[in-house]
């Protein structure tokens, strides 16, 4: 059997249904690169499960690794343990489908991801969400499609949750304040440093961290370390402006700016 | 003389191009280029006023001599008079080993007049008759010294009616050589007369010549010399003053060597290929300096201080500092920053050079040696010297380091710069061992470039056996592969098949480009290479090692963003191939459609190129691979009773004899043999040939290795570098 576990986002998200499950598996793969865990250290999965842990990398869980692991589950029972919820980021996508291809049970153990959390934690309507979208470092590529992306949805009067790139085997993680460099260098129509946006630093961790502000100012606050994120905000609803001030820190003067205007931004 | 000159004085002489001589001289190794070359710069060369006001003047020629200055000054400018008029006369640095290469070719280019320098003991030799015939082969009119006199006289100990006997035979060989290379109109006109004064006898080392009118006139009698030299050594300032070296050499040129306005007549037909009857070409027939400026580099080199010098002839036209110009085979306009005119060994600054002489300039940094330059408005008629090819293609390699660690940094400033003053090497570091990889055109090729660094550079270095650098390739047309990224999310449909010759052809001589105009591109492409229009408009790369990426899909989602992902990947994953890593050439890779996921953070470098190469190697790996192996033109000349030897070893190395040419009791054999079989060569043939056997050798073309010997050559690349020796199977990129 194969056994997918989401660890949510931080280390005491391991919820009763993973623990239950942990003890009947026989080896676990553990992915440490697709995203941080604030807080959390493979010692905390100890107190839980004791077989056979492996740290994987990308090599082992794609490519050549997911017929590898497979095969595994075919003879026991297998976990691949992933932070959030363990399929919303698309990553282990290719190792579900093949097991099931090839007749091997699969078993999903859910926890809440970023998607669910960026809404609750900042106060946004979750149904005023739009398309989301990674910043990506541009080394290989100008990453446009981000921008299109956050144009689409501000045309539809949408919010945009924008990741932020994770070089984990480089030690690498985007702050919101490189990100909103990149962003308005991007931003052909230079239109998005005036919307009022969310810098989410560590967002569902006890050292989360919210910060809003007009997107250009994004830059200037302190953060603690990553994963950060960052919410571009389309009009607020009333209730979602008092959020804004009254949970994600809008400055006073801001806030009191926007009760009384009708133009956005 | 008073060779102390003010620029303007030298420019005023350069204006008048009867009083102006453009040579080179050659000899076999050792025969005395370079003592002639230290002897004609001490007493004749132009020393500028400002060196001569320095403090040290007089001895700043010595100490610069011994270290060997004109080893590395591409061109001195040297002062003499002849009959009461003076004459500036250009010696151009022309390569110390002569080959068929383009950088012999360009030499002979720019000189309308070669000193042959020939040892009186050795006599015509190997190195000797390749001068005479590249020279000639270019109408650059040939005379002669015959150098090292003194050590008949006090080695040999021969009677004087025996060093005239020898003098006799050299001469007679040197005709005869001219008869045999030079062009019709030339064979007769260009022997040698002694009595006239074509020839001239002497020592270079104890500079002292003459020549036969000379020695009439002032009353030199070899019986004289022969009774000075018994003296010793105290007697040669009396030889010296008696007959001066640079008065026998430097009237020999003066009188016999055409200037260049003369020269240009004759020689623009032969060593130009553009019509004759254009503006332009009158205009280099007539070296007016009016016309459009035409300029051939003929050497670049480092300065220090300067940076990129490029130095070369102007044919046409007036080169101006300030102004423009067109680089015909780098394809872009530049600006020249300085002009400069050769004082000795050293550039001074001009306001302009003009038609016929020799020129350095400042500015012209994307110049490579083999440019033509010329003015602006006729970029687009210009026909070049020669094209350079814009691609090399490395075909030997080896892995250098420093003798002396501390030298690295040395070494690699050293590489740069040899990189560029010849484009044909190219340097490279493996990033796996931090080995400094130098590759060259063959194994010659590599010997002579790290004489160059020891000898300009000062830096001794290790270097690993020569090792051929083949290429990968394919012989069939493939299906279309699906290339997945590791998370699988990406898709690219791709199929590879080999790019016929005349399109390798065409990138290979640089008609196309990557970066070229796409609409002419297409058109060229469809014209000359018949390639249907689809194809020939949608190129998206063209690598270095002649591969062609072209898109074929249609309305892809996100393509747009990931495209130089997906070409970078194409570049990487012809770096080296599947089946031994070598290059990859002659393939074209074709792009029919994609599917590219939805989030830039899972389209990363990290998943597309696997993707493109996934799909690439796969379509190889089906598609009858092979490797080529470079091939080497031979040009054999020797006695025709060594033919049967010659074509034995030919033969027995997997050559090819092309064609045999009888010239007298001379066989010429031209043959082809793959690099891989060359590299004792030498040794076969001087062994075969009683050392009788003289050959060039360039590059001539990539061939499929046989196919018996494929897989075992496969196995033994790939365990010198330590892959395991069975090439991985289609599967492999598209099993999982």
């Amino acid at each position: 059997m194969l056994v997918f576990i989401g660890l949510g986002l931080n280390p005491k998200h391991l919820n009763l249904e993973a623990i239950e499950a942990l003890k009947t598996i026989d080896k676990a793969y553990l992915d440490r690169y697709t995203s941080i865990i604030p807080g959390f250290s493979p010692e905390i999965l100890r107190k839980y499960y004791l077989g056979e842990l492996v740290i994987a990398d990308r090599d082992m869980l794609e490519g050549g690794g997911i017929k590898r692991i497979v095969e595994e589950a075919s003879k026991m029972n297998i976990a691949v343990i992933a932070p959030g919820d363990p399929f919303i980021a698309t990553t282990h996508d290719a190792i579900r489908l093949e097991a099931l291809m090839r007749g091997v049970e699969v078993r999903v153990i859910h926890n809440i991801s970023i998607y669910s959390v960026a809404a609750s934690a900042t106060g946004l309507q979750a149904y005023r969400f739009g398309k989301t979208t990674t910043l990506v470092y541009p080394e290989a590529f100008k990453p446009y499609s981000t921008l299109e992306t956050i144009y689409g949805n501000i045309e539809r009067n949408l919010h945009t949750l924008v990741l932020l790139d994770l070089k984990l085997e480089k030690d690498k993680a985007m702050t919101i304040p490189e990100a909103v460099e990149i962003l308005l260098e991007l931003d052909e129509k230079e239109i998005i440093g005036e919307y009022l946006a969310i810098g989410a630093a560590r967002l569902g961790s006890s050292e989360e961290r919210l910060t809003a502000d007009k997107l250009k100012n994004l830059g200037i606050y302190n953060y603690p370390p990553p994963p950060h994120s960052i919410i571009i905000v389309a009009k607020p609803h009333p209730l979602e402006l008092d959020a804004l001030h009254y949970i994600d820190h809008l400055p006073q003067k801001l806030y009191e700016e926007y009760r009384s205007k009708k133009e956005y931004p | 003389m008073v060779r102390y000159k003010q620029t303007a004085e030298i420019l005023k002489i350069m204006s008048n191009l009867e009083q102006v001589r453009n040579i080179g001289i050659t000899a076999h190794v050792d025969h005395g280029k370079t003592t002639l070359s230290d002897s004609l710069l001490a007493a004749s060369g132009i020393i500028s006023e400002k060196i001569a006001g320095q403090a040290l003047a007089l001895d700043y020629l010595d100490v610069e001599q011994r270290r060997g200055i004109t080893v590395k000054s591409a061109n001195i400018s040297l002062y003499h008079e002849y009959k009461g008029k003076p004459y500036v006369i250009n010696l151009i640095d022309t390569p110390g080993h002569v080959d068929f290469s383009a950088k012999t070719t360009r030499a002979m280019r720019v000189i309308d007049g070669a000193i042959l320098v020939v040892d009186a003991v050795e006599g015509v030799m190997t190195q000797t008759e390749m001068y005479l015939r590249a020279a000639l082969e270019e109408r650059v009119r040939p005379v002669l010294f015959i150098n090292k006199v003194d050590r008949l006289i006090k080695e040999l100990r021969l009677s004087p009616s025996e060093i005239q006997q020898r003098f006799v035979q050299i001469i007679k060989e040197v005709n005869q050589l001219i008869y045999m290379y030079a062009d019709k109109e030339f064979r007769a006109a260009w022997q040698l007369d002694p009595a006239k004064g074509h020839v001239a006898f002497g020592s270079a080392r104890d500079r002292w010549g003459f020549t036969v009118p000379m020695a009439k006139q002032r009353g030199i009698k070899f019986s004289d010399i022969v009774a000075l030299y018994q003296k010793g050594k105290e007697a040669l300032p009396e030889l010296q003053k008696m007959a001066p070296l640079h008065e026998a050499i430097l009237d020999m040129v003066v009188k016999f060597i055409p200037n260049p306005m003369e020269a240009q007549k004759y020689r623009i037909p032969k060593i130009w290929h553009g019509d004759l009857n254009s503006e332009i070409g009158k205009a280099m027939m007539n070296a007016d300096p009016n016309g459009p400026l035409v300029m051939l580099v003929n050497d670049i080199r480092i300065d220090p201080h300067a940076g990129l010098v490029a130095t070369g002839r102007v044919f046409s036209g007036t080169l101006r500092a300030g102004e423009e110009v067109w680089l015909v085979n780098a394809r872009m306009k530049q600006k020249i920053l300085q002009v400069s005119l050769y004082m000795g060994p050293y550039r001074e600054l001009a306001d302009q050079i003009v038609a016929g002489n020799i020129a350095a300039v400042l500015g012209l940094d994307k110049a490579r040696a083999g440019e033509t330059v010329v003015a602006v408005e006729y970029k687009d008629v210009m026909v070049p010297f020669e094209k350079l090819h814009m691609i090399s293609e490395p075909v030997v390699t080896v892995a250098i380091e420093p003798k002396n660690p501390r030298d690295l940094p040395k070494l690699i400033d050293a590489l740069h710069k040899l990189s560029i003053e010849d484009p044909s090497l190219v340097v490279k570091i493996n990033e796996e061992t931090g080995e400094y990889l130098l590759s060259g055109m063959g194994p010659l090729h590599i010997e002579i470039a790290l004489t160059f660094l020891r000898e300009n550079y000062g830096l001794e270095v290790v270097a690993s056996q020569p090792i051929i650098v083949y290429r990968e390739s394919i012989r069939e047309k493939s299906k279309v592969f699906e290339g997945k990224s590791p998370n699988k999310h990406n898709k690219l449909y791709i199929s590879v098949e080999p790019l016929d010759e005349k399109t390798i052809q065409l990138i290979h001589d640089g008609i196309i480009t990557e970066d070229m105009d796409a609409k002419e591109r297409a058109k060229i492409l469809r014209e000359e290479a018949g390639w249907p229009t689809d194809q020939a408009r949608r190129i998206w790369a063209i690598d270095e090692n002649i591969n062609v990426f072209i898109d074929l899909t249609t309305g892809v989602q996100h393509l747009r963003e990931v495209k130089d992902t997906i070409i970078q990947g194409f570049r990487l994953a012809m770096r080296e191939g599947p089946l031994a890593m070598e290059p990859v050439r002659g393939v074209k890779v074709i792009l029919h459609d994609a599917v590219i996921h939805e989030d830039p953070a899972h389209r990363g470098p990290g998943q597309i190129y696997p993707a493109v190469r996934n799909a690439i190697y796969a379509g190889m790996l089906t598609a009858r691979p092979t490797l080529l192996e470079p091939i080497q033109k031979l040009d054999i000349k020797a006695p025709i009773e060594y033919l049967g030897n010659i074509s034995s070893i030919i033969t027995k190395k997997r050559g090819r004899i092309l064609q045999v040419l009888q010239q007298g009791p001379i066989a010429r054999i031209l043959a082809e043999i793959p690099v891989a079989e060359t590299f004792d060569l030498a040794e076969q043939l001087r062994g075969a040939t009683a050392g009788k056997a003289i050959w060039g050798q360039e590059f001539s073309r990539w061939a499929p290795v046989p196919d018996s010997m494929l897989m075992d050559l496969v196995r033994k690349i790939r365990e010198r570098k330590g892959l395991k020796p069975e090439p991985p199977r289609p599967e492999d990129f598209i099993g999982f």
